[in-house]
């Protein structure tokens, strides 16, 4: 385009804003409004799933990884734990820890003894009360954590010291209690040792009963995983323990839901204010758009006018709203899950996406009576 | 050069039931001034309209400069007309928020390149250099249809068409517009123009009388 029909393009927008700027405002406010609460929407489901997800991923482990044939002594051997990670990727693998039992000797009775790894122990089972502390090493082989039932048993306490005996007595390790766990559950009543001095105490090296891990997978996708690794290590029975990533899975897909429910009764809502706002628009410019057919303009040059104000009319209500989406977003944030909300980048191309989709269903109807309109009927009009 | 510069043949338009032209002929020739004139409902309106390309005949042929243009589609009467015709109406139609010059400017611009010495001197043809940057709203009727004529005229068009030109205009502006029509005649310009007033109609080379839709009568001067 020329230069000065280029100038007179502009003038022709700049001129036609300014003569309705009322309706025109009216359709920003329509945008800014939608924009608002559809960005709300979306910042509040990606912000609140991320964190749901982080959470539910601290929550225990949702896979176990066993031998194929049941034995009470292990016939894994450790090496699986690589097979492990080498097939799922590590990058996947929030936690992996290998598990040994056995009975062990202790000064005033016997207990069962689990090897683990505790680094990787600690964050599948972090959200088990503990006093004191987790062992942080791995290698550690001189401190334990004993269950909460035991503890009292045996009137131990943090700090206390105690040995234990292999069931021959011939191997034996003095330990400190560095934690005392309070599960609930079996873990009370037993003593957790670093996997390599259970082996040395039970007198199975290189040897685990299973291995129990935290992998980032949602619903259905932990089944595919656990027949994936069977069909892959033939020698393994992997279940993923449906209690954690199922759950998991239902609650991310009933929020998606009711997001989508929502966000589209709002766009739906948007597109019809935005058509009406448009067809008046287009009614009110009738004479206009006339006289510009009249004068030679093609249905070309009127389409592009329609689409310059369009795009204004959803790029100022965008950037309006998409800061006022964000405050909406905390109040949402705070009233319903207690938490403020962190801004998440991809809701802007999501709602610019969304908002395009919506000006043009808008704009069909308003722009093919534009088309439509009978240029001499107008102009003859008083 | 064609001989006729548009020759309708068999034109017919029907509204629904209703037939506004029947078995239409009509020839005009270069610089030729034709005014139309016929009561209410005479189908003025509509031959105008086929003629100006802003309508098209249910059947029949319409030659404009030699091209049948009667099966045309909208974007091709579109380009035909802003090539050869030039429109000139009773309520003026000049955009509000345009000064003079912008709503001449406005048909240079659909049609080729603006270029604002052109639009200027088409001003100062029709008297009104000094009201340029005014808007419609502070021009008078008669200074209006003057812009009107001067936007009709800025692509040099084959043909002026104009529906009731002096119509909304107070005698002293209906002399001044139709001196610009005569001057236009003069200078060769093909003229079609519609008229309810026989004054202005015998200014021409010929009038055509319409009724029902057909030519009743044909005064030639």
């Amino acid at each position: 385009m020329n230069h000065m029909n280029f100038k007179m393009f502009l003038r022709l927008i700049r001129q036609g804003i300014r003569n309705q700027r009322n309706r025109i405002a009216v359709g920003v406010f329509c945008v800014f409004i939608g924009v608002t609460v559809v960005s709300s929407l979306i910042n509040l489901y990606y912000d609140i799933s991320y964190k749901m997800h982080e959470e539910l991923k601290s929550h225990g482990a949702n896979f176990f990884v066993g031998s194929k044939t049941y034995s009470v002594s292990p016939t894994l051997d450790q090496s699986v734990l690589d097979l492990l990670i080498k097939t799922i990727t590590r990058e996947k693998i929030v936690a992996i820890s290998p598990f040994l039992y056995g009975i062990a000797r202790l000064d005033l009775g016997n207990a069962v003894l689990v090897g683990v790894d505790f680094p990787e122990f600690k964050k599948l089972e972090r959200h088990w009360p503990i006093v004191g502390q987790w062992v942080s090493m791995s290698f550690d082989d001189r401190h334990c954590v004993v269950g909460r039932t035991l503890a009292n048993t045996m009137h131990l306490k943090v700090g206390d010291s105690l040995t234990v005996y292999s069931q021959d007595l011939n191997t034996h390790a003095p330990l400190t209690i560095k934690g005392i766990i309070e599960t609930g559950e079996s873990a009370d009543e037993q003593v957790f040792v670093n996997l390599p001095l259970a082996q040395r105490i039970l007198g199975l090296e290189g040897k685990v009963h299973h291995a129990m891990l935290r992998v980032e997978v949602t619903g259905t996708e932990a089944e595919h995983l656990a027949r994936f690794l069977e069909k892959t290590i033939p020698f393994i029975k992997a279940d993923a323990l449906k209690r954690v990533s199922y759950s998991e899975g239902k609650i991310l897909e009933s929020m998606t839901g009711l997001m989508t429910l929502m966000v589209s009764t709002i766009v739906v809502l948007m597109t019809l204010v935005l058509m009406t706002t448009l067809t008046a628009m287009t009614a009110f410019r009738r004479k206009e758009i006339a006289l510009m057919k009249a004068l030679g303009a093609k249905n070309r040059s009127i389409l592009s006018y329609f689409t310059v104000e369009i795009i204004l009319i959803v790029l100022v209500g965008t950037i309006l709203g998409i800061p006022a989406g964000f405050i909406l977003a905390q109040i949402f944030g705070k009233t319903i899950f207690l938490s403020f909300v962190s801004f998440r980048l991809i809701v802007i191309p999501f709602t610019l996406a969304i908002m395009s989709g919506t000006a043009v269903l808008a704009a069909i109807i308003p722009i093919r009576r534009a088309y439509r309109l009978d240029t001499a009927l107008v102009l003859k009009e008083e | 050069m064609n001989e006729l510069i548009l020759e309708l043949k068999s034109i017919k338009r029907c509204f629904g039931k209703i037939t506004a032209l029947d078995d239409f002929h009509f020839n005009v020739k270069p610089g030729e001034w034709v005014s139309i004139m016929g009561p209410s409902g005479s189908g003025k309106t509509t031959l105008l309209n086929i003629l100006a390309c802003l309508d098209t005949p249910t059947s029949g042929d319409y030659l404009l400069d030699g091209i049948n243009v009667a099966s045309f589609n909208e974007d091709q009467r579109t380009v035909i007309r802003r090539e050869k015709i030039g429109l000139v109406f009773q309520q003026f139609h000049l955009i509000p928020y345009l000064t003079a010059l912008e709503n001449i400017l406005l048909a240079q611009y659909y049609h080729s390149v603006i270029d604002e010495d052109e639009a200027m001197a088409v001003l100062v043809r029709v008297g009104l250099e000094h009201r340029a940057t005014h808007l419609p709203s502070q021009l008078s009727g008669g200074e209006q249809q003057r812009v009107c004529v001067a936007r009709a005229l800025i692509n040099q068009p084959a043909i002026i068409l104009a529906d009731e030109p002096t119509g909304n205009l107070d005698e002293e502006n209906e002399a001044i517009v139709l001196k610009f029509f005569k001057d236009l005649h003069q200078q060769g310009k093909t003229i079609i123009l519609v008229t309810h007033n026989p004054e202005i109609g015998q200014e021409g080379d010929r009038i055509i009388y319409l009724h029902h839709g057909k030519i009743v009568e044909k005064v030639y001067f």
